[in-house]
């Protein structure tokens, strides 16, 4: 190829950027396939981000908020755009790097190093909780003990209950989170789907508090396009972390994300029109009946989402028997987990020469070279 | 395989088929299936002797296998009604098809059936309605969104529906036809004066209608699409709901009818790109019931069948949508602009604004009129082609288009 620069060809009208018209579009927008510049898809998607923070209220003036980073590609670009945003609209607050370590070797330990240099590339503290300090488990343990099955309850009850154990040392009580839009339209469908009425209204709010955890959760990243983040870390150059977690998400789940593809490569629009239909979700209220028939007085039902029903006095004992934590029942639910685990435990390391998480990693090797 | 097995519900006949785990013979699986049915008209008005007279039932008949097993079934009812009492009935049958045999790639015009029909179904009125005559006389109008969401109109050159579907994509025309259906239906009851619409919808299809509406935008239309309602004092209702298209099916073989069942045989893409949602949904619902998630269908219209309208926006101006009629209960085009930005960033080099000259005199603009006539966020969304629509005159005028 030769190397020296043709004069400059004059660009034809419909090779121009469909919003500033003066520059050369680089890009189809995957929201609404429109043909854009570099610099006008840093605009609209960094002041979307930006209307979504000041249309919830999201932020206090002087807040400290928490990053939830993994180091993947949609936490690195909310630190990124948080720092951005922060800075050009002046919202006072004061960031933090929130990281989780679930001890899954090849995956985590070398994504946690993506959130190292992170910390240093956006200039903010870092703190990192681990599943084995925390709970005596690794994600690795946890899979030798009980299979892949259920990795991503385990993991997501565990997650949850350690994100705010690190938010809480560091005295803080807000943490953001990367869920995009393409999560949100995705639980919506799963909610209809599964049925789960307990979550099918809340299945788009973008603030989450539950009962048994003092620390709120946001997610600046509703409206945004899994493949937006995607571009935007690729052209600002990012700094992330892109394997997958080896072990595989739930079954179920995996076909509605496959739904969710199709229907947004047949019309992009889809993702936020399922947010817009989850938006205007309500239920028939049921008629407030005072039987306990089937329920013990005591009995307290944990939702699927971590958080608890209330039906005693929250008021007393709501400390988890066996780690303090915060808990409305007797035990919290990572206790509840973990105790069904201790059991097999034993069995596990008394069976097997090699590492614990070796093992792991030979079964998710062997189940990866079945498909 | 050990000794026949005898039906558990009448005890005598040897079973045929077992169904929702119980074996059965044919003429308790037609009580069964009829059951379901005949639970949905349990109102007096259907009744013999009541005082409203004899109602009027519209069905709608695509002639698919769903429709014919409802006619069927109904007729049933009626004619047990008039074996009971003197020859009296509490209820008419009138069926209207709407004429789908161009479009749909039907393999035979619906009215070359009726001879066959007319003669099985006596008392039963048979009609078919052209859409282009229900368009007719009708001022058409373009409805069209510009890139602050406003919506923009002008005078519409076309005239058919085929001209007016052969701008938007497929699922667009597959959204639009349903709404039109709607209106045309109710036309049409009002018309023939009918006190019921009767949509023969299998839970399958309830299933697969309500995600579509939740994927579309159209959430807030379940409450009333999924679930019998009254409109404009016209009940409408799904009679057919709690029946598996499996099980109607089986109905229709058992009772020898499957031969008049007349249904598209179009072989419908497998291309995400090509298809509608509709049936991107199908087959998701196909491909999730054969991995044994048996549960889907059910749960899905169960859910669906509790959803109300939304309260969380009482203190906003509702407004109704021009286009379907759904009920707008927040401001779409400020949700919209929230979230999809069209501002651009500042050009900064000179050949840059030579450009935007160059593009700004080249510029034309199809649409003459920006307007503030409500537009529902699923309608907007099936707008991203301009869409022509009948409209009323009143709007014509109120913004003079002439
Ligand atoms: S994919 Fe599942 S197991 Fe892996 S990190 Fe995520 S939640 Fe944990
Ligand atoms: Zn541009
Ligand atoms: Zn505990
Ligand atoms: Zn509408």
């Amino acid at each position: 190829m030769p190397v020296e620069s043709k004069p400059e060809k004059k660009l034809k009208v419909t090779a121009l950027c469909e919003l500033c018209h003066g520059r050369k579009a680089v890009m189809k927008r995957p929201k609404n396939l429109q043909k854009l510049c570099k610099e006008c898809f840093y605009k609209v998607f960094e002041t979307e981000i930006h209307n979504t923070i000041t249309d919830a209220n999201l932020f206090q003036y002087g807040e400290t908020v928490a990053i939830g980073a993994s180091g993947g590609k949609d936490s690195t670009v909310l630190a990124s755009i948080m720092k951005t945003l922060n800075e050009r609209y002046n919202y006072g607050l004061k960031l933090v790097l929130l990281s989780i370590d679930e001890g899954i070797v090849g995956y985590r330990d070398d994504s946690l190093d993506t959130v190292k240099r992170n910390k240093i590339q956006y200039d903010m503290p870092l703190e990192i909780v681990s599943y084995k300090e925390l709970y005596n488990w690794s994600m690795d343990e946890i899979v030798a003990c009980s299979g892949m099955r259920n990795s991503c309850t385990y993991c997501g009850v565990l997650r949850r209950q350690a994100l705010d154990r690190g938010a809480a040392k560091l005295n803080i009580n807000h943490i953001v989170t990367g869920h995009n839009a393409d999560d949100m339209a995705e639980t919506v469908l799963m909610n209809i789907l599964r049925g789960d009425t307990k979550r099918l209204e809340k299945s788009c709010s973008i603030l989450t508090e539950s009962a048994d955890s003092p620390i709120k959760r946001s997610k600046p990243f509703k409206y945004t396009y899994q493949k937006e983040i995607v571009l935007y870390a690729h052209y600002k150059k990012l700094d992330y972390f892109s394997t997958e977690c080896s072990y595989a998400p739930e079954a179920f789940r995996g076909t509605t994300r496959e739904l969710l593809k199709a229907l947004e490569a047949n019309r992009p629009s889809i993702i936020m029109d399922i947010i817009y239909s989850g938006e205007h979700f309500e239920l028939k209220r049921k008629k407030q009946t005072v039987s306990y028939k089937n329920k013990k007085k005591d009995e307290t039902q944990i939702n699927a989402d971590g958080s608890i029903s209330l039906n005693k006095d929250f008021t007393k004992a709501n400390k988890c028997e066996k780690c303090g934590y915060l808990s409305s029942n007797k035990l919290c639910k990572a206790c509840v987990l973990l105790g069904g685990l201790e059991a097999n435990r034993a069995k596990i390391t008394l069976d097997t020469d090699t590492s614990v998480e070796g093992a792991a990693k030979l079964t998710r090797t062997l189940e990866h070279l079945s498909f | 395989m050990s000794d026949i097995t005898i039906c558990i519900k009448c005890n005598e006949t040897p079973s045929t088929i077992v169904n929702r785990k119980e074996a059965m013979c044919d003429s308790c699986y037609n009580r069964f299936a009829r059951g379901k049915l005949r639970k949905a008209l349990s109102l007096d008005i259907y009744k013999v002797n009541s005082r409203y007279g004899i109602h009027r039932i519209l069905v709608s008949y695509s002639g698919s296998k769903a429709s014919l097993a409802t006619l069927d079934m109904l007729y049933d009812l009626m004619i047990e009604q008039k074996n009971r009492n003197n020859g009296k009935k509490g209820f008419e049958i009138v069926v209207v098809n709407i004429d789908e045999f161009e479009r749909n790639s039907l393999p035979q015009s619906m009215t070359s059936k009726f001879d066959e029909l007319k003669s099985k179904y006596e008392e039963v009125s048979f009609n078919v309605v052209n859409i282009n005559d229900f368009l007719d006389g009708k001022k058409l109008i373009d409805y069209g969104l510009d890139k602050q969401f406003n919506i923009v109109i002008k005078k519409s050159d076309k005239l058919t529906m085929d001209q007016i579907f052969q701008s938007i994509d497929k699922s667009s025309q597959e959204d639009l036809t349903e709404i039109l259906y709607d209106n045309i239906l109710l036309d049409v009851c009002k018309k023939f004066q009918c006190g019921t619409i009767m949509y023969c919808e299998t839970m399958n299809k309830l299933a697969s209608e309500s995600l579509s509406l939740i994927i579309k935008g159209r959430g807030t239309k379940i409450p009333e699409k999924i679930n019998d309602t009254t409109i404009e004092d016209i009940h409408i209702i799904h009679p057919i709901r709690d029946l598996y298209t499996k099980e109607i099916e089986y109905y229709n073989n058992i009772n020898g009818i499957s031969d008049l069942v007349v249904e598209s045989n179009r072989v419908i893409s497998n291309i995400n790109k090509n298809m509608s949602v509709k049936e991107i949904v199908d087959r998701y619902l196909r491909n999730v019931e054969q991995s044994g998630y048996s549960s889907t269908i059910p749960t899905v219209v169960k859910i669906s069948e509790k959803l109300v309208a939304p309260s969380k926006f009482s203190g906003n101006d509702t407004s109704k949508c021009n286009i379907c009629g759904d009920t707008i209960y927040q401001d779409c085009k400020t949700w919209l602009s929230k979230i999809t930005v069209n501002d651009s960033a500042p050009l900064t080099e000179e050949i840059e604004h030579e450009y935007l000259k160059m593009f700004q005199d080249q510029e034309i603009n199809e649409f003459d009129k920006s307007t503030d006539i409500p537009i529902c966020y699923g309608c907007m969304v099936a707008m991203n082609k301009p869409v022509t629509w009948p409209t009323d005159e009143d709007i014509i005028n109120e913004y003079s288009l002439e």
